[in-house]
């Protein structure tokens, strides 16, 4: 008796062993034969490279299907393996990395750029064969897309210096009595009360995301201090222009200029709210353009920055509410064709670059495109073009502190908050600054 | 008296019925929120019928992906990890239950640990244990991991009921000369079906919805899990709620299937298991 | 007898397979965290031993202070909630004269069946201060309270570990609808005899009878509250600020947002030693009530 029970309990084992191992070693198995199978024995020059990219929206899906078709055209030997990349943070690249799978090549922005130089993570670009012709090709400007704060290059940039604007419904403000574009901080204030006394939103701000807060901040702050956070390397106290910028934050959403719910408000809320006429303006990047023509058509503008007073507005304008950062695509160390992967990473760049120039007439691209624009851009856009562009005084420059920047992304996003004021953010600000600082 | 004692049983028959409908009601809200755009989720009608069926929803997250080689794949390894789960936590919480050896409590303490640990901690050694043993993309990559996972839970709701059975019956199987072994198997086991039916719900279910380690360790589509379906919605500005309820529609309305098919197991054998106790 | 249950191969048998995949799967990542979390390390390069620092850093890091009462705040609604209406619930529902108990507890675990995803979602929407219907619902009962339930520095913990003990209340149930079931009949029919009234008796009887699982239960409840952090991830990411943070979420932000895994693996050894104290506590106050009764 004592035997059966026994023999059942191992045959159990076996069983549950086996059918698991099976299930491990024929998906296993698997896997390598149709990678034996894609590389038959006379095809042996096809270089096959794994690719991470954002590709799940026709804003990253497009541009990819446009490099990979020239791809082919310009080097028919290389074949891409892509794997879709999603927003998480990077926890996925980073376990790759620390597991030593990185794919030969993959997005990076600066944090990564950052972690990953330290530990060897990813090619040093300085001397490889496209990035003399590439950095030669650079928009003006967009040398900090490329060139990290060590001095050195990692990743072949394909956006240009992108900014954030105040978009605005002309039907709203003329029937509420708004003068646009309000060029003053009073203006703004007063905008606010007409907009509430007719039961509409003022802004509509997606602050569920902790950076558009930080945005709005720096929009403030670019007034008066265009350089941005970078200067508070090394410093421990805030200077007046950051306190002053609090205090309009603090200010404007006493005013009510910020929905209740903003810190819950996510991007297809917030836009849905812009877009059905229930708020007045709308804080994003330049990019929003496209959608929101598509969305309001003629009744959709854009406009600069308030500031304190006219004076400071009209010296400020061109003050860009952004900041170059290094960033794109970057190639793996321990890729088995590096020389490729490399070359294959410019290209993309390039390419991505170009389908966004020819085919969405959107100028903001990293490197210089010499064929012609395909399609008419949106009248915001052309505005853009012709007004602004030509006549930047000056982009942000960041602050090599990953932490100070997270400091202010979480205080920024707190300021939305009713009963967190200016004087709470400041001292949070200067606590970080000081123990990173010290 | 009585008939205090009877609207107050009214009263709490109300309540526990109310209670009922706001368990219930996620369903219908899932369901509705898988035909419905973004417009009418967030603003026109979040809690309503869709007001009109977008059927789309599926449609386009049947073209997105494959759902029935997801589906599978959930269906492979929810099913062999919840079986190693409970195979191998009903054996060990018998010997922390009823073996006598020095290192028994010492055991009970280090299964326990490992109810506390957050995923995200350990997530970096373990993804590069994974790759040592060559399991990267396999269907062992989860299945290995979930079994590991849920063996202090499990083992523990073992142990909970285990020290609770009266000895006698073992006695008496010692007494008439049966092995260890088939105690264990001809009386312990049937006597814990409740539990066994229990934990084979909770971890099924933990091991279907489970996303982190899936989205970490499996990068081959075909390996793939349903709850990795979501990933196809959110897009870099905007997010497709409707086509992310359609596939969490598609994904817990089989185990709505599974549970109530496993609830009236676990009924019946939680009457028997009393009898047996009693 | 006692030879009986001291079968070496049997114990080996048993146990071993169970402690070699648990020590290598789970454990072994553990120590290698608790190592690390004398190292300055970004998770992926050498790093390099700094000793204390990880943990001085931490205990004068104000987010831990957060953390730790995000944390009891959400293990005191889990306990409350799920543990207080869960033991109602399963009482009232053990009654075999109740009419529909089966369709009761069906109803009660599907919220357990769904993901947490949709049932955060499906929260947000009731929460939202506009159109949401907790509001809404004040409004038409006329109390002049409006919250803004997920955006509100002091509510908002508490309304998120709601939405986990409302979804999980079903998993206690079942746990403790079990426990009661596996009481003998016997013991409430004599203690009604006796004269008891039947809420009475379950006080005496059936409660005292069920230690072990209300250990459990208890045990699961505290230690899920303190190292919560799905649902702060979707429904308020940790918002606004840092108000909603925890220490798993503290976790989650040092390792993969600032590059900073062994001060993250710091956090990790500090909630597991939360984690096993509250345990060692839960175990002594349940074994001095055994020894009262």
């Amino acid at each position: 008796m004592k035997g059966k029970g026994f023999k059942a309990l191992m045959l159990a084992t076996v069983l549950l062993l086996s059918t698991s191992l099976a299930a491990c070693g024929s998906a296993g198995n698997t896997g390598s034969t149709t990678k034996d199978g894609d590389t038959p024995a006379g095809q042996n020059d096809k270089i096959k490279l794994k690719i991470y990219a954002a590709y799940f929206d026709d804003d990253t899906k497009k541009p990819y299907d446009y490099a990979v078709e020239e791809l082919k055209k310009e080097m028919p030997n290389v074949e891409l393996d892509l794997e879709p990349s999603m927003q998480d943070d990077g926890q996925k690249l980073r376990t790759y990395a620390a597991s030593g799978n990185l794919p030969d090549i993959f997005p990076t922005d600066y944090r990564t750029i950052k972690a990953f130089a330290q530990s060897k993570n990813i090619e040093m670009l300085d001397n490889a064969a496209p990035t003399a012709a590439f950095k030669n090709d650079l928009n003006p400007g967009n040398e900090t897309n490329m060139i990290a704060p060590d001095g050195h290059i990692y990743s072949y940039p394909f956006a240009g210096i992108e900014f954030q604007i105040l978009y605005y419904n002309k039907k709203l403000f003329e029937e509420a009595g708004v003068k646009a574009p309000i060029k003053t901080y009073d203006e703004w204030k007063d905008a606010i009360q007409k907009f509430k006394a007719k039961g509409i939103l003022p802004l509509s701000i997606f602050s569920k995301e902790k950076w558009i807060g930080n945005a709005f901040y720096k929009g403030l702050l670019t007034r008066e201090e265009p350089n941005g956070y970078s200067v508070l390397d090394k410093a421990t106290e805030l200077p007046e222009a950051f306190k002053l910028a609090a205090q309009q934050f603090n200010d404007l959403k006493d005013a009510g200029l910020f929905d209740a719910n903003a810190t819950n408000t996510n991007y297809d809320q917030a836009s849905s709210l812009f877009y059905t006429g229930k708020a007045a303006m709308f804080l994003n990047g330049q990019w929003e353009i496209y959608s929101s023509d598509k969305n309001l058509g003629d009744d959709v503008d854009w406009m600069y920055w308030p500031a304190k007073d006219e004076a400071t507005y009209e010296a400020t304008k061109f003050n860009m509410n952004g900041m170059g950062q290094p960033g794109g695509f970057s190639v793996s160390p321990t890729s088995k064709n590096k020389e490729t992967a490399i070359e294959v990473a410019a290209f993309l760049a390039r390419k991505y670059a170009e389908y966004k120039y020819t085919q969405l007439g959107n100028p903001i691209v990293a490197v210089k495109i010499d064929k012609p624009v395909a399609v008419t851009p949106p009248k915001m856009m052309q505005r853009l073009i012709d007004e602004t562009l030509p006549n930047i005084k000056s982009f942000m420059k960041m602050t090599e502190e990953i932490k100070i920047n997270s400091a202010f992304e979480d205080n920024t996003q707190n300021l939305i908050v009713k009963g967190f004021t200016d004087k709470n953010f400041v001292d949070n600000m200067e606590r970080v600054m000081k123990e990173v600082n010290k | 008296m009585l008939l205090r004692q009877k609207s107050g049983s009214i009263l709490m028959q109300g309540v526990l019925w109310i209670y009922f409908l706001v368990s219930v009601y996620p369903l219908f809200w899932m369901v509705s929120y898988s035909l419905k755009n973004n417009d009418e989720i967030f603003v026109t009608n979040p809690f309503g019928l869709p007001l009109n069926f977008r059927y789309e929803n599926y449609i386009n997250a049947w073209s997105q992906f494959s759902i029935p080689n997801y589906f599978l794949n959930s269906v492979v390894v929810s099913t062999v990890s919840t079986i190693g789960i409970l195979f191998l936590a009903v054996m060990f919480a018998y010997t922390i239950a009823r073996m006598q050896w020095k290192l028994r409590s010492a055991a009970r303490v280090y299964i326990l640990i490992g109810m506390f640990i957050p995923l995200q901690v350990i997530m970096i050694p373990l993804a590069i244990l994974v790759k040592d043993f060559n399991l990267v993309n396999t269907y062992g990559a989860l299945i290995i991991p979930y079994i590991a996972f849920g063996l202090p839970f499990s083992s523990l709701v073992f142990y909970g009921f285990m020290v609770s059975i009266p000895i006698e019956l073992e006695e008496s199987a010692c007494m008439d000369g049966a092995s260890i072994y088939r105690t264990f198997f001809q009386i312990i086991v049937p006597i814990v079906k409740p539990a066994i039916a229990t934990i084979a719900i909770f971890q099924f279910l933990g091991a279907w919805n489970e996303f982190l380690l899936a989205y970490i360790l499996i990068s081959d589509e075909a390996m793939k899990t349903l709850p990795l379906g979501l990933l196809f919605f959110q897009g870099e500005y905007s997010t497709d709620w409707g086509g992310m309820g359609a596939v969490m529609t598609m994904a817990s309305i089989p185990m709505v299937v599974v549970f109530l098919f496993f609830s009236e197991q676990v009924e019946r054998a939680l009457t028997v298991g009393s009898a047996v106790k009693g | 007898m006692r030879k009986y249950y001291r079968n070496k191969w049997a114990i080996m048998l048993f146990a071993l397979p169970a402690l070699l995949l648990y020590t290598l799967i789970v454990i072994y990542p553990v120590l290698q965290s608790m190592y690390r979390s004398f190292f300055d390390w970004d998770g992926l390069g050498e790093g390099t031993f700094n000793g204390l620092d990880n943990y001085i850093r931490l205990f004068n890091d104000p987010l831990l202070m957060t953390s730790l009462k995000n944390g009891a705040l959400f293990a005191l609604v889990l306990v409350v909630f799920q543990l207080g209406l869960g033991t109602i619930m399963a009482l009232v529902i053990a009654d075999p004269r109740l009419r529909g108990r089966k369709v009761l507890k069906t109803g009660y675990f599907i919220p357990v069946v769904l993901s947490v995803t949709v049932v955060c979602q499906l929260w947000i929407a009731i929460y939202d201060p506009t159109n949401g219907l907790i509001n809404k619902l004040f409004q038409v009962l006329g109390i002049p309270y409006q919250q803004n339930w997920l955006s509100s520095p002091t509510v908002s913990i508490i309304a998120i570990a709601f939405v986990n003990a409302w979804q999980y209340m079903g998993y206690q149930f079942s746990l403790l609808y079990a426990g009661v079931k596996s009481i003998p009949e016997q013991y409430m029919e004599a203690a009604t005899i006796d004269g008891c009234t039947k809420w009475g008796a379950h006080r005496r009887i059936t409660i005292p009878m069920m230690v072990e699982t209300y250990k459990f239960c208890l045990i699961i409840a505290v230690t899920s509250g303190i190292s919560a952090f799905v649902q702060m991830l979707i429904m308020t990411n940790g918002g606004p600020g840092t108000t909603n943070y925890t220490l798993t979420f503290m976790i989650y932000r040092y390792a993969f947002g600032e590059f900073e895994y062994g001060y993250a693996c710091a956090v990790a050894v500090v909630l597991v030693a939360i984690s096993l104290l509250v345990t060692a506590i839960i175990n002594r106050v349940f074994r001095q009530e055994k020894v009262t009764h």
